[in-house]
């Protein structure tokens, strides 16, 4: 999961109920082989992951440029690195009603985004920069 | 950046040629990192102005890799110059020493840290080399994977706690990050192995303790752990000084609040500023630590502002008690009007 400038609205005070966090191993066997589509409530997808093996991940922003990165739990939260970002960006993630929620490391609900769907497709990636 | 260029490569040139020539050199040495810098600092007005966040730097990081090739080779004639190895004098010797920890320290540091943060991967390998030459290689993964992420918070061994003295926090906070760092590469690497980063530091180091027993027997083994030593000392002390009594606050979910512009201190000396690699604003490096070093925004309004330079608190450190009496009344404003102060009384 990689965080861009999203808005941040972060309204201090407001009551951010707390996410049942998911370790490691649940987080591995949810996502593993998937693709995950990732988007503020109720708006298209920003952003898509796909879980691979050994812990290891793609990230695209749909523009068919993708990064590889890799991920471990840290104090309930799951952190990634991606090759090209050497700080590891830490995340909550929980099921809701079925579903993936991800909050980056101490925002509240507000910035919150959702799984808008997964698929066993791989994720649609360019080669290196062609083109650009 | 000419400034940046000119006053990271100065000393460091300046430390080259007291080990080449001893002589007056190792005294232009030290006296350029301590008295110099001590007083450009403060006798030249200078604003400390702001740069175009989003500007380009394209000299930042050949600065960075230069100097950081630099280092191995001033480490190198160091040790034989403090070692006796190329007939110094016993003064010579010492100047040599001195200047070579803090040229390490005060230069080689911010060179590392700047490098470890970098998108590439052959850049992020020299860092971590320098720390290894060091003897320090876990700073490297302890200050991405544990400072970064627990700042400010207490499973953030470097971050020094309201009332902990300097000594007190060397102790805890030197194996506390080696092994912070150690279990976060494990869990990332899965394991043990020679992928692993610890295989590099300890590795390294002990390649670097057997290189300088080799050459030089018991005097390069003594030379090597002075500087590495002394050098260490100053980034446990730039650690220190950085984060100081500040803390996020704990939020009824367990979590803490994000990292933000009040949970380091910054400093806006103009000159150890360029000599550090703006290691002074600290602030928008933990909120922005993509952002290159040229391109750090100090904002004294919104901002911890230490009332010296990073040198000087770094000196005033090594006296605790000195220390307390300038530093903890303006912590605990800082940490009052982040709502830590708040909590507390709330407890």
């Amino acid at each position: 999961m990689r965080l861009i400038s999203l808005a941040l609205m972060a309204a201090y005070g407001l009551a951010s109920p707390a996410l049942a966090e998911m370790g490691a191993e649940a987080f591995d066997a949810l996502t593993q082989g998937q693709t995950f589509y990732y988007g503020v409530d109720g708006a298209e997808a920003y952003g898509a992951e796909e879980y691979l093996d050994n812990r290891r991940v793609r990230w695209s922003f749909l523009d068919g440029e993708c990064i590889e990165g890799s991920w471990y739990e840290d104090a309930g939260r799951i952190c990634f690195v991606y090759e090209n970002r050497p700080e590891p960006q830490c995340w909550v993630f929980a099921q809701q009603d079925g579903r993936l929620v991800a909050r980056f490391d101490g925002e509240t609900s507000t910035t919150d985004l959702y799984e808008l769907r997964r698929s066993r497709e791989p994720l649609w990636c360019l080669g290196p920069r062609i083109g650009v | 950046m000419c400034l940046f260029a000119f006053a990271t490569s100065l000393p460091l040139v300046l430390t080259l040629l007291a080990a080449l020539f001893g002589g007056l050199w190792g005294a232009l040495a030290v006296g350029y990192v301590t008295v110099l810098v001590f007083w450009l600092d403060r006798l030249v007005a200078r604003a400390a102005g702001n740069p175009d966040p989003e500007a380009e730097f394209p000299a930042a990081d050949p600065l960075l890799v230069a100097l950081g090739l630099g280092h191995f080779i001033v480490l190198g004639l160091a040790l034989a110059g403090v070692a006796g190895a190329t007939g110094l004098s016993p003064v010579e010797r010492l100047l040599l020493g001195i200047a070579a920890g803090l040229v390490a320290g005060q230069i080689a540091h911010p060179v590392a840290h700047e490098l470890i943060h970098r998108g590439a991967r052959g850049k992020r390998r020299l860092g971590r080399l320098i720390y290894t030459s060091l003897l320090f290689g876990h700073h490297a993964s302890a200050h991405l994977h544990v400072h970064h992420t627990h700042v400010a918070t207490p499973a953030d061994p470097s971050s020094a706690r309201r009332g902990e003295g300097f000594y007190r926090y060397a102790l805890r906070a030197w194996p506390g990050a080696f092994r912070a760092g150690l279990r976060a590469e494990t869990r990332r690497h899965g394991g043990t192995g020679l992928r692993h980063p610890y295989a590099l530091y300890l590795g390294g180091a002990a390649a670097m303790v057997a290189g300088a027993a080799a050459l030089w027997g018991w005097q390069g083994l003594g030379a090597l752990g002075f500087i590495a030593g002394y050098a260490q000392v100053q980034i446990l002390l730039s650690d220190y000084v950085q984060h100081y009594g500040l803390s996020r606050a704990a939020r009824d979910d367990g979590r803490y609040e994000p990292v933000g512009p009040a949970h380091s201190w910054n400093a806006r000396q103009w000159y150890s500023s360029a000599m550090t690699l703006n290691a002074s604003r600290h602030s928008d490096h933990h909120v922005t630590p993509q952002r290159p070093y040229p391109a750090l925004q100090l904002r004294p309004d919104a901002m911890p502002v230490l009332p010296q330079s990073l040198p000087v608190m770094a000196v005033l450190a090594l006296v605790p008690p000195a220390w307390r009496r300038v530093m903890d009344r303006r912590a605990a404003r800082w940490r009052e009007s982040s709502g830590e102060g708040t909590r507390d009384l709330a407890g």
